[in-house]
């Protein structure tokens, strides 16, 4: 009854006396959470990087995660309303891949903790370095879902236009890291990269902005590089 | 659109923090929206009076509270409420600002009927 009384005058105005408030302040998705939280732990203490790929639809989040396979050890979780399409793409390069199609509950506009947990608990036995989740495409909903990742990427297309970060806001305030695809669009759609990459930082400062070009084979070296340099980092925080 | 999913944990976490209690004595349910979190406060409302009757809270209301979206700016350490489109800092005008909070999605406090015989588990859960 302690704690009831101290919080009252945060409410603004108690309870009236027939009822009995019970204060509370705690997350509405804790169930969620407590999975993500789990699955970090479990990643962390494998040395395996979890990385929360999301973004819109067609911004190339498959394109990317591909192109990465060729130079990382890899393993991939698909996410999508339906259909099996990117996680056959996977397969077909000796990827090692576990789909989750939301349809089955309710035709979900992201992805869930607990809904994946299994299957990433799976996919860290087949010993990858890097494990990615590809989120349902979808600008708004995933990032209020915590997976328990270690980086949160999200993949930009420049055709998306350079407004998205200001009219978009809570994705990229909780972005870590900004991959902007399709640069070799830039001239076309009249795009300037320094105007969209100041346009991101307004309302996120410290966010990793990386630029990426599937015509461009050697445009992904960077990008492997930071997620080595990452992982690494994860490793040097278990040893010390 | 994903309103409905955090109704769902919504009352799913109520009930767990009820225990033993009747929901049906739950008479209101404060939440706290941050305007950040991507959710429109009035399809949450709809979702959670639509899923709650058939999780047996049958007599609650929903009372939500939006939480603003804070920035502080890193340069004169001032704490402000971005407008619409600009997220710089109104003092200063400098863009070196960091996000603080407006993601929130909380349960505040549940309103329990009194009844001779929840007394008990009340005090117990608080």
């Amino acid at each position: 009854m302690k704690r009831m009384l101290f919080f009252e005058h945060l409410e603004g105005h108690g309870p009236s006396e027939d009822v009995t408030r019970i204060n509370l302040g705690k997350n509405i998705l804790q169930a969620n959470d407590e999975v993500a939280h789990e699955i970090f732990h479990l990643y962390t203490d494998r040395g395996v990087f979890l990385t929360n790929v999301m973004g819109s639809p067609g911004s190339g989040k498959t394109t990317l995660i591909k192109a990465l396979a060729k130079h990382l050890k890899i393993a991939v979780l698909e996410g999508d309303i339906a259909s099996s399409v990117d996680s056959i793409e996977f397969a077909k390069i000796g990827v090692p891949v576990v789909q989750v199609n939301t349809d089955v509950y309710g035709s979900a506009c992201h992805l869930e903790a607990p809904w994946i947990a299994d299957k990433l608990r799976l996919l860290v036995e087949y010993k990858p370095e890097f494990v990615f989740i590809e989120n349902v495409g979808n600008l708004v909903c995933p990032s209020d879902f915590n997976l328990g990742e270690h980086e949160r990427l999200l993949v930009y297309s420049i055709p998306e236009g350079f407004d998205k970060p200001i009219k978009y806001p809570p994705m990229f305030t909780k972005a870590t890291t900004v991959v902007l695809t399709k640069v070799d669009l830039a001239p076309v759609m009249e795009l300037d990269i320094e105007k969209f990459k100041q346009s991101v930082r307004q309302i996120n400062p410290n966010v990793q902005i990386l630029t990426f070009s599937a015509k461009d084979e050697d445009s992904i070296s960077p990008i492997v590089t930071y997620l080595e340099g990452k992982r690494q980092a994860l490793l040097n925080s278990l040893s010390s | 659109m994903h309103e409905y999913y955090v109704a769902k944990h919504t009352i799913y976490q109520i009930k767990k923090e009820l225990g033993e209690i009747d929901p049906n004595l739950v008479k209101s349910v404060g939440l706290k929206i941050g305007k950040m979190s991507g959710i429109i406060p009035d399809a949450l409302n709809m979702y959670l009076n639509l899923i709650a009757p058939e999780e047996g809270l049958t007599n609650a209301t929903f009372d939500i509270v939006l939480a603003p979206v804070l920035f502080q700016c890193n340069d004169c350490k001032n704490v402000f409420e971005p407008s619409r489109e600009l997220f710089w800092c109104p003092k200063c005008k400098s863009s070196n600002v960091t996000f603080i909070s407006g993601n929130e999605l909380e349960i505040q406090y549940i309103d329990v009927e009194n009844s001779t015989n929840n007394n008990k588990e009340v005090e117990r859960t608080t």
